[in-house]
């Protein structure tokens, strides 16, 4: 993305996170990830959205994170096979108490 | 014993996911099946013990993790433990997102990178530790403090193997897109060393 800062491209080394000062790259990214999965407190949470309002490089990273975990998501769900169901059910009703799992 | 129709009720609306899971963990269909079934199987044995109004989802895929883990014991196998070296953060997204790239942004390039086929792949060659972990996470959503539930462990290991498990992933899955242009025919319209 040429039109950056001023003087062109930037280099790996010099991608956004961390943007605070005091973190270092797993905190940041364990920031992001919690804001992700929806499990930061609410101070933490609106710090981070706060944060991503005015920073579109830490933007880019929350969004492209939030992707891949969306991909992992629908990648990884598989239909049940319908003779399963079934088959679980009559195990169910067969089943005696002192049966062998 | 529980009464098996109110069991039934409370717990098929979870078969589909536990045996998404399951298949995630046990790599193929017959034995995700068979870990399925075990797992209605004990649960509905102690359904009487579950106490109401608390998070049965969670306790059901207590049942399926305890059990897969039971199961690879059983067959001699030691779960798989984190031989990997350290993975740096942002593996994939600074891989994707090259210097001086004009166009396509990471996150595009990321919507249409993978196959559901490479995805299903890179997470199942996990350790098993981090798939649990990313699978109760990414794919059904679970609380950090649900999974800690689940796997038994304080949430700081639930973190930190979620953590390096989502690492590992994303290193695996640079690794098929890399071998993919290994054996992609060349197109003699294409720069050479070039970006999207």
């Amino acid at each position: 993305m040429i039109n950056k800062a001023a003087g062109g491209t930037k280099t790996v080394a010099e991608l956004p996170i961390p943007c605070n000062p005091g973190d270092n790259c797993s905190d940041a990214m364990n920031k992001v990830y919690s804001y992700i999965d929806g499990w930061s407190d609410e101070e933490q949470a609106s710090e981070i959205r706060e944060h991503l309002t005015g920073c579109d490089d830490c933007h880019e990273v929350y969004s492209f994170h939030r992707q891949l975990k969306s991909l992992i998501s629908t990648g990884c769900r598989s239909e049940m096979p319908p003779e399963l169901h079934s088959r679980i059910l009559d195990a169910i009703a067969c089943y005696e108490p002192d049966d062998e799992i | 014993m529980a009464e098996r129709d109110t069991f039934v009720e409370d717990t098929e609306p979870f078969m589909s996911s536990l045996y998404s899971t399951a298949l995630r963990l046990s790599g193929n269909r017959s034995d995700a099946e068979d870990l399925v079934q075990e797992t209605y199987l004990r649960a509905f044995r102690s359904y009487e013990s579950f106490r109401e109004g608390t998070n049965l989802r969670a306790w059901l895929f207590r049942i399926l993790t305890n059990a897969h883990i039971n199961r690879y014991r059983s067959r001699s196998r030691r779960p798989e433990e984190a031989e990997l070296g350290d993975i740096e953060d942002l593996y994939l997204y600074r891989r994707l997102h090259q210097p001086g790239d004009i166009g396509r942004s990471a996150e595009e390039e990321l919507m249409t990178m993978f196959s559901e086929a490479e995805v299903v792949a890179a997470v199942e060659a996990l350790p098993d530790t981090y798939r649990m972990a990313v699978l109760l996470a990414d794919v059904e959503g679970f609380s950090y403090k649900e999974i800690a539930e689940i796997l038994d462990v304080p949430i700081g290991t639930v973190m930190s193997r979620l953590h390096r498990g989502r690492k590992s992933l994303q290193k695996a899955l640079y690794n098929f897109a890399m071998e993919r242009r290994l054996t992609e025919p060349e197109d003699s319209d294409q720069q050479s060393g070039g970006g999207n």
